[in-house]
Formats: structure tokens, sequence, C-alpha cells
């Protein structure tokens, strides 16, 4: 019998100029895929891989999750998984593969995509993994992205990609971390071929607090000029011809809305003459009426339910309610855009000359009131008009009016400044009983529409009150954005002999950087602007036994200040932190340390007082 | 967004007298105002949705066409309260592919402000998704129009079940609290079914009228038959919510299983019988997929020789059984109690179930003399087995059960790790039943003493920097866990787990010792050194003794309890902590002896100190000698760990001989 002992792993590793050191999860020995277009409305798209899993980390990667729908379909698939400890690889099928809906997978209500997924039985590692499938596409938006190296601590020997299509198949190509030179040649008569490559990328390694791996392994994106899909031919060079698409999917051969409807609009239009005072009025009518729920079916999700559907069953995903929404706009004579944007961390930055239709993933509005500009989320029954959340705050997005597009930037987040005022008593039993006024927390509004057991499970799962048994909470979900708690500690106060000792803070600034040995560009965690005053109520029959001394630390990763005054019985502490979200080259990671550790080491030091001796 | 109410049971229908026959039928779509006007519901102000009813009736009955059907009804009528309840509006209904589901009829009913008036819309089955999930179910997707946080929802449909075996569960409880729940079954009354009752509420039973039903035979025949009607009822059924160390959710949510028996049949004169243990036994015995497997196969025989025995009828023998079917066949990771391929097959493949890999296992055993019994299980996910309720129908898997003179062992060839008479987590779940000829009793397997010892040998310097040794010692099923835990970054993992307590901690050396040789116990040993554990605080400084992973809160931390306490194993957790110190530094209090325990001992916790000139030792002993602990014990646990949080966290304060 054979084995794959571990050191093959080393040798294949050398032989190809990559570190054997490097603990990887997986080598791919081979990636090819082929994305052969014979016509807009047939392509097919073939990927064959052979790859060396070293462990059950590297697991993930040999498990392939195949879409298909009434216009992708899996024609080919066939694996071999050969383990170390046996010469006899074990062979797989089509038919082997498991057939799943989205049922169950969080992918919301419906959707007619499902999945074919393939899951390798290794129990003995390394295993080689060798796969290879083909899917039919009937019409198809864009040319599948090329993504060669899927993950950290992957190495990858060899990739190739291979486009072919017809002479006149135009597409345009944005390269991330990618700079290798891909080679077009014409292979017979109207028929072209591009080739990109990639040879011994060396496995990143995973680190905290690193870049999105989309800024960090080299990825190509394709953008077609031309596509047909779902009986929907259209042309997508420019980001005109993007919101012309858009547009025709938002005709509708109905009356939008309903008279009880538009009677209801009249009514309130008639009622409020000012516009900003209407649009209120006409959003609390919409969410009043409307709840989400995500139904994708047909043309790859993109056309929405039609306004009279909403309007007749009250629901509908983000891009049929913000349409509905907007049709309720309209008829009250308030204008309003809809406009595609990406919701969610990292989103994808749009630029005039790369249309891409893949950019968004969710669809908003953009309302007009007078001379001010509204981003109108029409997905929550909840929220304010206008409250804008990180969900979309911050990025580009496509605003289409008509035919003609129109690249716009989301609000930015106000800088959050959250303010802390914590009073603590200390009660016979070294218990801290605490009394915590916060405000200016984003998260505040979502909690104070929580019921009171969801409250206190939310708010201890938030590093600030981790710590803190919360007997009672009151919530003000205003302007201010307030929460107040009374809670406790037990065995907060350490009481020993004479002395007592308290922590300085229930709510230490958390450990920010630990010490490792950095490779990557590391990401400042959040934009913090935190003021906290705290009164910590000298328990009878003590004193202070020294007043500790302030603190400051100052650095291009933020600023500490925390300073103590001693008033009548009590000691109060003012701590000042901001840090500032950026990033940061791996060789400042030290300095990040050392700002972190000393922060840190500050806030482990503890009050002391001593028993006053009548 | 993702609370629709999923009808993981799903039932019936139109309304019958309840209990004592004082209520009355509910109309569908007739919603009283008072029912959109409410807001909250006073019995649980914090709900969202509330069940106002849910009322199912089974009928099993003989049909001309399909033989024996169950022809289930169910009308569900829901309160939505709130903004969050909106979820509540969408409803997702699980079904067989072979099952029928029709008759659906639903209703919103909304209050309309202006007439002040119950305004219904009707649901548009033409909106109705059936996802065809897999191979074995559909799932039906209803969203309901125009559904608003006052809305009150309506909801009726029929589905028709061919298989009368099993009915589907009906769950009493759900993740909202429900007025009225209630489930009534009719069947020919030669037709039997073993009820099955989950969770801790009362369940009102009551047995209705018989009446007689005829059914066309063909050839202008027809027969009679009596219907029998029993009904069950819950009222005020409070939400279900999780709480800490509460095993599988499903033995504690209030439901009802059917599972049938069997069917007097006068055509074969075949006779009713009971469901009984010995029967359950009996008739996997007589299972193609069960019994017929358990028999002499040659190629085990060849295989066994091959193995040379050389300690016949020696535990050491097993092992080298166990580890060489482990080594032939992978666990395809399935949990089952039948075969679903001849075992020779099985073996040529080298890929099988639970049921496969263990009845392999039990064959070879066998065949090489060992006196041994397919054990079955159901495992720790998958809700208990009752003994006062005999099933066939709620085991999932199957171990191996060796009884020999000096006792019980089992064996499970699932786990990579499990020598002979340990078991992985997900077998220990109370009862099982030993299976074969004449067999059919239950069992729980013994439990162990599973203990876990760390002992730090630490010296601490006069710079209050600690060296020295950390040496935890897994025994029994403790170490089975480990070893399923440890991987290829063990290392990288435990230095990271240090480090977050110690930024400054120095690993020098870290060692595993037998983590190939199962049957002994698991020995991880680290070198360490830690700068500056000492903290200068007033007069003195400070220590605490127990360095790492103390217990910072009390996992019981509410006030009341609904369900049992469940761990899923008894389990020893020792610490022996050594401390020598520098001459110069005197300990200026020592802390004082511990000894708490449960009333019956079912919790212990000891802490012992001693002082010796400079050496300091402290022993700590957490003991858990059960793993089941009734409600009312609950306080008494909350207290335990209470004082466990306390001694955990408590310094020692020392101070400089000047």
């Amino acid at each position: 019998m054979t084995t794959l002992p571990k050191i093959f792993l080393s040798i294949y590793l050398v032989c190809n100029g990559l570190n054997p050191l490097m603990a990887v999860n997986v080598i791919i020995m081979n990636k090819d895929e082929h994305f052969k277009i014979k016509s807009l409305k047939k392509a097919t798209y073939t990927r064959t891989v052979s790859m060396l899993v070293n462990n059950k980390e590297g697991l993930n990667n040999a498990i392939l999750k195949i879409n298909y729908s009434p216009f992708i379909t899996l024609k080919h698939f066939e694996a071999k998984v050969t383990e170390a400890g046996t010469d006899k690889p074990k062979k797989y099928r089509l038919k082997d593969l498991e057939d799943h809906s989205y049922f169950g997978f969080e992918s919301g209500f419906h959707s007619d995509i499902r999945f074919k997924s393939f899951v390798p039985e290794i129990k003995n590692f390394p295993a080689i993994v060798k796969y290879s499938y083909t899917i039919e596409l009937k019409g198809f938006y864009t040319i599948t992205p090329w993504i060669p190296v899927p993950d950290f601590e992957v190495s990858l020997i060899h990739a190739v990609y291979e486009i072919t299509c017809p002479e006149n198949y135009a597409f345009k190509t944005k390269y991330f971390q990618f700079n290798g030179n891909p080679q077009t040649e014409h292979i017979k008569k109207g028929l072209k071929r591009i080739v990109f490559r990639l040879n011994n990328f060396e496995a990143l390694k995973k680190e905290p607090d690193a870049p999105h791996p989309d800024e960090l392994f080299p990825i190509v994106i394709f953008a077609s000029e031309k596509f047909y899909f779902d009986k929907y031919a259209g042309e997508t060079k420019t980001w005109n011809e993007i919101a012309a698409f858009n547009q025709r999917l938002l005709q509708f051969n109905e009356i939008a809305l309903s008279p009880e409807t538009r009677r209801d609009i009249g009514l309130l239009k008639n009622q409020y003459p000012d516009q900003k005072e209407l649009l209120s009025k006409l959003y609390s009518y919409f969410q009043n009426r409307t709840r989400y729920i995500s139904i994708q079916l047909g043309i790859g999700g993109y056309k929405p339910m039609s306004p009279r559907l909403v309007d007749t069953y009250g629901y509908g995903d983000c891009k049929a309610l913000s349409f509905y929404f907007k049709t309720i706009m309209d008829e009250a004579g308030i204008p309003s855009y809809y406009t595609l944007i990406y919701g969610g961390n990292h989103p994808f930055k749009l630029s005039e000359d790369f249309p891409f239709m893949g950019s968004f993933n969710h669809v908003v509005l953009f309302g007009i009131i007078q001379t001010d500009t509204l981003l109108i989320e029409c997905t929550s029954q909840k929220d304010a008009l206008g409250s804008i959340s990180s969900f979309t705050a911050n990025r580009s997005a496509l605003l289409i009016d008509g035919k003609t597009a129109t690249i716009v930037n989301t609000p930015m987040l106000p800088e959050p400044v959250i303010n802390n005022n914590i009073r603590i008593n200390i009660d016979s039993n070294n218990k801290a009983l605490i009394n915590f006024k916060s405000s200016g927390n984003e998260l505040y509004q979502d909690i104070c529409q929580m019921n009171a057991g969801d409250r206190k499970k939310y708010l201890k799962t938030l590093e600030v009150f981790e710590k803190i048994n919360i007997a009672d909470i009151e919530c003000n979900a205003g302007i201010e954005k307030t929460i107040q708690l009374h809670g406790f500690i037990k065995n907060y106060a350490i009481h020993i002999d004479k002395d007592l000792l308290i922590p300085i803070f229930p709510n230490p600034v958390p450990v920010l950087a630990s010490e490792m040995k950095r490779t990557m560009p590391f990401e400042c965690s959040s934009d913090q602007n935190t003021n906290d005053t705290l009164v910590i109520v000298i328990p009878a029959g003590f004193r202070l036994n020294e007043l500790l001394k302030g603190y400051k630390l100052r650095s291009k990763f933020g600023e500490y200040q925390c300073n103590f005054k001693e008033s009548e019985n009590s000691i109060i502490i003012i701590r000042y932190f901001k840090s500032k979200k950026s990033t940061f080259n791996a060789s400042e990671y030290t300095d990040y340390v050392a700002f972190s550790k000393n922060i840190n080491a500050f806030e482990k030091k503890k009050i002391t007082l001593i028993k006053e001796i009548n | 967004m993702k609370k629709l109410f999923t009808l993981l049971l799903f039932l019936s229908i139109c309304i019958h007298t309840l209990l004592g026959g004082n209520s009355k039928k509910e109309k569908f779509g007739k919603i009283p105002l008072e029912l959109l006007t409410m807001t909250v519901y006073e019995k649980d102000s914090n709900a969202h949705a509330v069940v106002i009813f849910e009322i199912a009736e089974y009928k099993v009955k003989y049909t001309e066409n399909k033989g024996l059907i169950c022809h289930i009804q169910q009308h569900l009528r829901i309160k939505i309260l709130d903004k969050e309840g909106l979820g509540y509006g969408s409803f997702e209904i699980p079904a067989g592919k072979k099952d029928k589901l029709f008759g659906i009829k639903g209703i919103t009913a909304n209050y309309n402000p202006i007439t002040k008036s119950v305004q219904n819309i009707p649901y548009d089955t033409k909106t109705l998704i059936i996802d065809h999930v897999n191979d074995y179910f559909d799932v039906y997707k209803i969203a309901f129009p125009q559904v608003k946080s006052e809305s009150v929802l309506d909801l009726l449909f029929e589905q028709e079940i061919d298989n009368i075996n099993y009915l589907p569960t009906w769950h009493f409880q759900h993740k909202i609290p429900a007025i009225i729940s209630e489930i009534t079954l009719k069947k020919p009354e030669n037709i039997k079914y073993t009820l099955h009752v989950g969770g801790l509420l009362t369940i009102l039973e009551e047995q209705g009228p018989s009446t007689y039903e005829r059914v066309w035979m063909g050839n202008g025949n027809n027969a009679t038959y009596k219907q029998d009607e029993y009904k069950y009822l819950i009222k005020d059924i409070r939400a279900f919510k999780t709480e800490p160390f509460i095993g599988c959710e499903t033995d504690n949510m209030s439901l009802l299983d059917f599972e049938r028996v069997n069917v007097h049949l006068p055509s074969t004169g075949e006779q009713f019988k009971e469901l009984t243990w010995p029967l359950v036994s009996k008739l996997l015995m007589e299972s193609e997929h069960f019994g017929d497997q358990m028999k002499f196969f040659r190629f085990v025989k060849s295989e066994l020789e091959l193995l040379k025995p050389k300690f016949k009828d020696s535990i050491q023998f097993a092992n080298l059984i166990l580890a060489h079917v482990k080594d032939k066949v992978k666990w395809n990771e399935k949990f089952r109690m039948l075969t679903t391929k001849d075992l020779d097959e099985v073996y040529e493949e080298g890929i099988g179930n639970s049921a496969e890999m263990n009845l392999l296992l039990y064959s070879f055993l066998k065949t090489a003399d060992y006196p041994v019994y397919p054990f079955l299980l159901s495992t720790s996910d998958h809700g208990r087995i009752k003994s006062f309720s005999p099933t066939l129908d709620k085991f999932n898997h199957v171990i191996v059960l060796w009884m020999n003179k000096d006792g019980m062992k089992m064996m499970d060839a699932t786990s990579k790790n499990a020598p002979v008479g340990i078991l992985p987590r997900y077998d220990r779940n109370y009862l099982g039943l030993v299976v074969g000829d004449n067999m059919g009793m239950l069992l729980e397997p013994a439990q162990l003493n599973n203990r876990k010892t760390t002992v730090y040998n630490f010296t601490l310097t006069p710079e209050g920097k600690i060296t020295g040794t950390i040496t935890h010692l897994y025994d029994e099923e403790r170490a089975l866990y480990k070893r399923d835990e440890l991987s290829d970054s063990m290392e990288l993992e435990m230095k990271r787990k240090i480090r977050n307590r110690f930024e400054e901690a120095e690993i020098k050396n870290y060692t595993v010792s037998n983590l190939k040789e199962i049957n002994e116990k698991l020995i991880e040993k680290i070198e360490i050194s830690i700068p500056d554990v000492m903290e200068k605080s007033g007069s003195g400084y400070l220590f605490q003794p127990v360095l790492f992973n103390p217990l910072k809160e009390n996992p019981l931390e509410e006030n009341t309890r609904n369900y049992p306490i469940q761990f899923p194993i008894i389990h020893h957790d020792q610490m022996i902590i050594t401390i020598t110190l520098p001459i110069n530094i005197v300990l200026l209090k020592a802390p004082e002896n511990k000894y708490f325990y449960t009333e019956d001992k079912g919790m212990e916790y000891k802490y012992l100190f001693s002082e010796s000139e400079n050496i300091l030792q402290f022993q700590i002993d957490q003991k858990f000698n059960k793993t089941f602990f009734d409600p009312s014990e609950y306080k008494a646990l909350q207290l335990m760990f209470d004082k466990i949080v306390e001694m955990d966290n408590q310094y020692l304060i020392f101070s400089f001989k000047k």
C-alpha cells in the first residue's frame, strides 16, 4: 500500500518554490477553470481542481456547494478522494451529490436557487481531492469571477482561467492583487481565447484584524457589455445601460395601487401640506401595512414583485418594498429614486469606468424633500424615516432616474460619542451595586425596541456590560438613544485584612491586540469615542489610602486619558478613549500592541481603601 | 426575521367540544373584536405573539382505494402583539413526499378603526410556495397577507398521510405562549398507538364517544368498524424558553407522539400485541436490517484469524477488534439503528452508518466468542428513552454491550478515540435497550469517575514571577473528549488560551503523552513562566491561586427554573496547586478550608489549604456525582456555583519581610 506521508507535503512545497515551514491547510496543485461562451444565451463553466488537503481545517476548501436554478444546470461532476494510508481512491459521480433547497439555510423565505453539495469523506489526512464539474448557463449577466486562492492557509501551485468567446463578445476586466498579463489569442474563425495564469502563491496566514480577504487575495472580475437572461436582453457597457435594464424590470402592466391606497394617500396629502411631514406620515403608513419577506424568484432575483401585489399582500423583499414605497411617494408627488446598493460590510466601490451588475445586493430609495436628500430604507417596520445604519452608510450606490444612472454617496454615520455615567456602591459583601447610564450608542435604538428579557440578554453580549448582573433596564430610543440600568457584580471588591481593593472600572477597555508575529496589515477595530464618568462611593468606615495617579496616552492609534479625584465620600474617575478605524502596516503592529498593553496594565490597577480606626 | 411559525407537527381541526363538554366550537374566520384590540398577553407580557388556539384531529381510517390512511385537519389562530411578532405571519409546514396537504384556508383579521369593526383579508392560495427540500419532504410556505402588529391570523388546512405507523408529533408548546392546544385522535378500535409524552406540563385526557364507520370494500361489499376517540388538551401553555444545562430541548418541550403498536386483522387471525421492550427486541431480531445482519459472516472469521488472537476473551483482544473495525470502516457521520446494506458490502466499501459499524463490531466479537449484544440508544441530542414508554421509533443509534464476569462494558466503533468501556458524549443519554433473543431489557450504561486532575507546581520568585509546570491528567471519558478536541494546532491553541489570560507568559515546553494510546490517561504538560502575577495593592501583594479558568460567573443566574438541570456525565475535577514561596515573602492570612455539598451530595466542592514552611498547597475538588438534578434542587446548585465563583476568585495577600 502506498501512503501519503507528511514529508510528501514538504517535498512538494520545496519543489514548487514554496516555504515548507509554512503550516498550510491545503495545497491546490492545479486549478483549471474554463468559461466558454457559445452565445449570449448559452455558456458553460468548467472547473477542474486537484488539491492536497492537509488537515481537518482544510476540509472546508474541498467541500463544494454548486448552485443551480431554472437557468443553471449542473451537467457533469466527478471526484476522486485518496486518503493517507490507502492507494484506492474513493470515486464520486453526479448521482452522489446531495440535493438541497435553501430551506433551513437562513436564506430568507424562499428562493428558486437550489444547490448540490459535495462533502468528501476524509478521515485520514493528508488526502488528495480531485474534482471536476461543468455547469451550463441558459443566459448569464456576466462571466464568473476568478478567485484562484479561496482562503487563508491555502497555497497554490498552478491556476489557470480560460475564457473562450466569440470575437465580438466584449467585457471589461478589473484586477485585485493580480498583476499577471492575460494572453489573448484567436483560436479559430470568430472565436477568441483569453487566458489568466497564477503560479506559486504562498499561503497567507490568518491573522486577527486583517483587512478583508478581497484586499489580500488575487481576484479578477469581469463585466460583460451585453447579456441575456430569462427573456431579457440588454447592454451593460455603461451605468446608464444598467439603469435602463433595471428600469425595464420596474414596468408592470397593471395599476400600481388599489383605489383604497390611492384614497388614503390623497387624504394624507390633503391633511399634511408640508412635504417633510407628509413623507413622515406616508412612511408610517407604509411601515404599518408591510413586512419584509425575502422571496427571490425569476431573473436571478433582479425583478421585484409588482407594487400592486405588495399593496394586496402587504409583504415583499427589499426591491419590492422599495419600489412600492416609491410608487406611494410618486402618488403623493414626492420625488424619489430606486437605488441599487451593497448592504453590509466591505461594499464594492463603484467606479465610472467599470459598470458592473454584480456590485449590488440591496435596494433603497433616495427621496428628495425640497432641497434635502434622504436615504430611505424600506425593509424595516420600526426604524425612523431617514435613519441610517452601518449596513448602507458611507458607500457609493447607483441611483436610477429612468434610463439615467448616477453614482451617489450615501451619508456617513456621525462619529459615535458614547457617554457613560456610572455610580458604584460597595455593600458589606463586597458586591458592587451599579447604576449605569449610557447614551450615544447606535445599538441602543435596536435594544430599546426589544422586550425586557431580550434586552437583558443582548446587553450581556456587549463587552461593556458583560460583567454586570442586570436587574432592570430603562430605555429611551429618542435622539440621544439612552439606556439606564441597575445591576450588580458579586465579589467586585476584594476585602483583605483592613484593606478594601476596588477595580477602577467595571467596563475596562478591552484588550485591543495581543503579541504575535505580524505579516499582514491590520485594521484598528472601530471608531470609538467614549467618555466615562465613574463615581465610586467610599463605603462607611473606610477612607481612601492614596489617590491613583492619572494616566495619559496618545498615539496614532488613539488617545486615552484617565484622571481621578476625591470628592466628599466618593472617588470620581473620568476616562476618555478615542480610536479611529484605519489600516496600518504590519511593521506598526508592535506599537499597537504596546498601546493596548499600556492601557490594559493601567486599568488592572485597583483603588485601595483602608479601614478607619476610631 | 426568521421567526416563522413552523408546524413541526400538523394537525387538525374543526373544533369540538372541549373537555367536560363545556367549550364552544370556534368558527373559522370569526374573530372576536376584543382579540384585535388586545395589545398585551397578560400571562406573558414579553410575548410578541400568542397562539389563541391550535386544535387538530387525526383520523385514522380505512379507505376503499388506499387502505389505512390518516386524515388530519388543523385549525390554528395566532394573535400578533407587536412588530417583533410580524414574523409569525408566515408559516412553514413540512410534509412527507407522499403526503398530501390541501384545503388550505387563511384569514388575516385586522381592526378597522374607522368602522371599528373586523376586516378579514383572505389568504390567496396562489401565493402558496412548495419547496421541495429533498427526496423525503417538502415544505409548504404560507405568507399571510396584510399582517400588522395587531392582526389575528386564522389558518385551516388538511393533510392525508399514508404511513399511519408514526403520526406527526403534536407540539403543545412553542417559542410563544399558547392559550389552548388540543389534539383529538380517532382510530379504528383494533389499531393501537403507544403515546410518548414529552415535557413537564400536565396533559388532560378524555375518551370520547365511539362511532361506527362504514368502508366500501369493492364489488358492492362494505364493512363496518368501530372508531374510538381520544382527546388530549393543555391550556395556558407558557412559551418554551431554553435554560442552561437543559439537555435535549425536545425532552423538555411538551409534546405528544403516537407510535403504532400493531393491528388485529380478523382475516389473518393476528392478535394485537402491546408494545413492550421485549417485543421491540424481538421485532428488531426479525428485521432484515438488524437481526439478519447478526448472522455468521465467513469474511469475519478469516479476518479474525489474521488478527491472531493472543489474548482470547480479553479486553486487549476486544480493543484490537474494535481498532480493526474502525480502521477498516469509516463512519459516514450518520446515526442509524438499522443497516441499509449487508455488512459484507459495508466491509468491502469501507464506509457505513452507526448501525452498520457497530453490528459489524458485534459480528467480529461474537465470532470471537465474546458474550456481546447490540445495545440500542437514542443519542443525547435526540431525546431520552423513557422506561414507561416502550418504543421502536425513538432510537437512532446502536452500540455494543459486552457482558463478562467482571460486569458490563460498552463500545462504540463510531468514535475514533474511544477504547472498549469508554463512550463518546453522544452515547450518554440515560437508558438504552439490550437486543437479542429473549432480551429486551433497559439499562443505563455505567457511569465512570471521569476525573480530570490538574497539578500546578509553581515557584514564586521575589520579583513576582511564577515558574513551573502545569500538568493535566485526563481519565476515562474526559480523556476521550480531550483527544477528540486535540488537533495539529493544539500547541498553538493552548498557548493562545494561556496568553489570553497572561499576555507575558512564556511557554517553554509543551508535551502531550499517550495521545494515541487511547487506553491510557492523556497527559498534557506545560512548562511555563509568567512574570508579574502579583498585583501590588495597599500594604501587600495580591495573588490569585486559581490562575487559569476560575469560574467568573454563576452559570445558573436566573432566579427560577422550569426544567431539570442535566450534565452529560458524572465527573470529578481536581486541582492540586503547590506554590513554593521565596524566603522573603510571607502569607498574611491563610484561606479557610471549605466543604460544600448539596443535600444528597449530588454535587460536592472541597477547598483544602495547607502551609508548610515556604510551601503552600491547595487541593480543590469539584464533583458531580449524578447527572440529573430536579428543578427543586436548582437553588442548592445555584448556591454551590455562587460559592465556587467566590472561592475561585479569592486572592491571597503576601507581604515582603523587611
